[in-house]
């Protein structure tokens, strides 16, 4: 049992479990990690994103979609996920390097809204490991992850997974990967990333934090605690600019 | 009453709010308030206060550990603390218990 919390990952780390996520991961490229978000945390992330605001989002060269706009259930899950338990579970199974942080995004497809998805790899910003988690209320029909090899053109199809079911795969130079279309009158949500080896995720929240609180008081001869605003943008995911600065990723 | 009881007292009817998650990352405190949406770091004393606070200690302890720690006077700690505290509060990262 693998699961997230507010308090963080919770693991039971039993060997034989560890053993059999390895070997799908090996065998398919991808392990599956049922329930991944506790049924609490699954609920406050799906009620933030019903008070969520979606917009358009093209990825060049690949396809299109929508992003959550800034609020607490994207800072949540990029809080939650930056968690050293589970980047030790996910180094076991996957045998990646050191991993830095998890970044990531909210992203929605709509059935008839033309959003898209083509074969692509991720083998940008140092990223090691790809992890989607279903964020969706309802089952939808298509949406399927497919990861493809370069070489041969073997695909394997990974199928949908349930509401806070986590897949994690394989990000390599000799796979692709992308998501079917969807069918149906279901949409789908899903909170996607990558584990990084660089930066840190304090860093990485350095890059994009706000609300910095220092303590001149580390300075031996200063002893006045006071708080530093790096700037006014109290919430880096609520502005324009920090949203494009994510599109990037 | 001096400040180091004032400061006393009120940590005695300060927890942190049940919406902010934090964590430890090397000399930093990392906090994410799940209502207002914001991230906050501590860094060094803040941090270790944070810290000593979260685990529920009593005043005289976090005072003592922190007095140990950071080889500061009372006085000079319960100002520090009193600054961090106001900010804390207006941050709403910490509820005051009457």
């Amino acid at each position: 049992m693998i699961q997230l919390t507010r308090r963080g990952v919770e693991s039971s780390n039993r060997v034989a479990v560890l053993e059999q996520l390895r070997a799908d991961f090996e065998a398919r490229h991808y392990f599956r990690i049922p329930n991944f978000l506790a049924p609490e945390l699954l609920d406050f992330v799906q009620s933030e994103i019903d008070r969520g605001e979606f917009y358009g989002r093209v990825h060049q060269n690949i396809g299109n979609d929508l992003c959550l706009r800034g609020n607490a259930a994207f800072g949540a899950l990029l809080f939650l996920f930056n968690d050293e338990t589970l980047f030790r579970i996910v180094r076991e199974i996957t045998g990646c390097p050191q991993i830095g942080c998890f970044d990531g995004r909210i992203y929605r497809v709509i059935p008839g809204e033309g959003h898209s998805d083509s074969w692509h790899d991720d083998r940008i910003d140092q990223r090691l490991v790809g992890m989607t988690v279903n964020l969706s209320k309802q089952e939808y029909a298509g949406g399927i992850l497919q990861l493809r090899d370069v070489a041969s053109g073997k695909i394997e199809e990974v199928s949908n997974a349930g509401s806070g079911d986590a897949v994690i795969f394989r990000l390599s130079d000799t796979l692709e990967h992308r998501i079917t279309a969807l069918e149906g009158k279901a949409q789908k949500t899903a909170f996607a990333g990558w584990f990084r080896a660089e930066p840190d995720f304090l860093s990485l929240l350095k890059r994009r934090t706000a609300v910095v609180l220092k303590n001149p008081a580390d300075a031996p001869r200063e002893r006045t605690v006071t708080f530093e605003k790096d700037n006014d943008e109290t919430n880096f995911v609520t502005t324009a600019s920090r949203e494009s600065s994510l599109d990037t990723y | 009453m001096n400040k180091k009881n004032d400061v006393q007292q009120s940590l005695n009817r300060i927890t942190i709010h049940p919406d902010v998650l934090y964590k430890r990352l090397g000399e930093e405190m990392v906090l994410f308030h799940l209502t207002t949406d914001r991230f906050y770091e501590l860094n060094g004393t803040a941090a270790r206060f944070w810290e000593l606070l979260s685990e529920g200690h009593p005043m005289s302890e976090v005072s003592e550990q922190m007095m140990t720690e950071f080889s500061v006077t009372a006085d000079e700690f319960a100002g520090q603390a009193e600054d961090l505290l106001r900010s804390l509060r207006k941050e709403n990262l910490v509820d005051v218990h009457e």
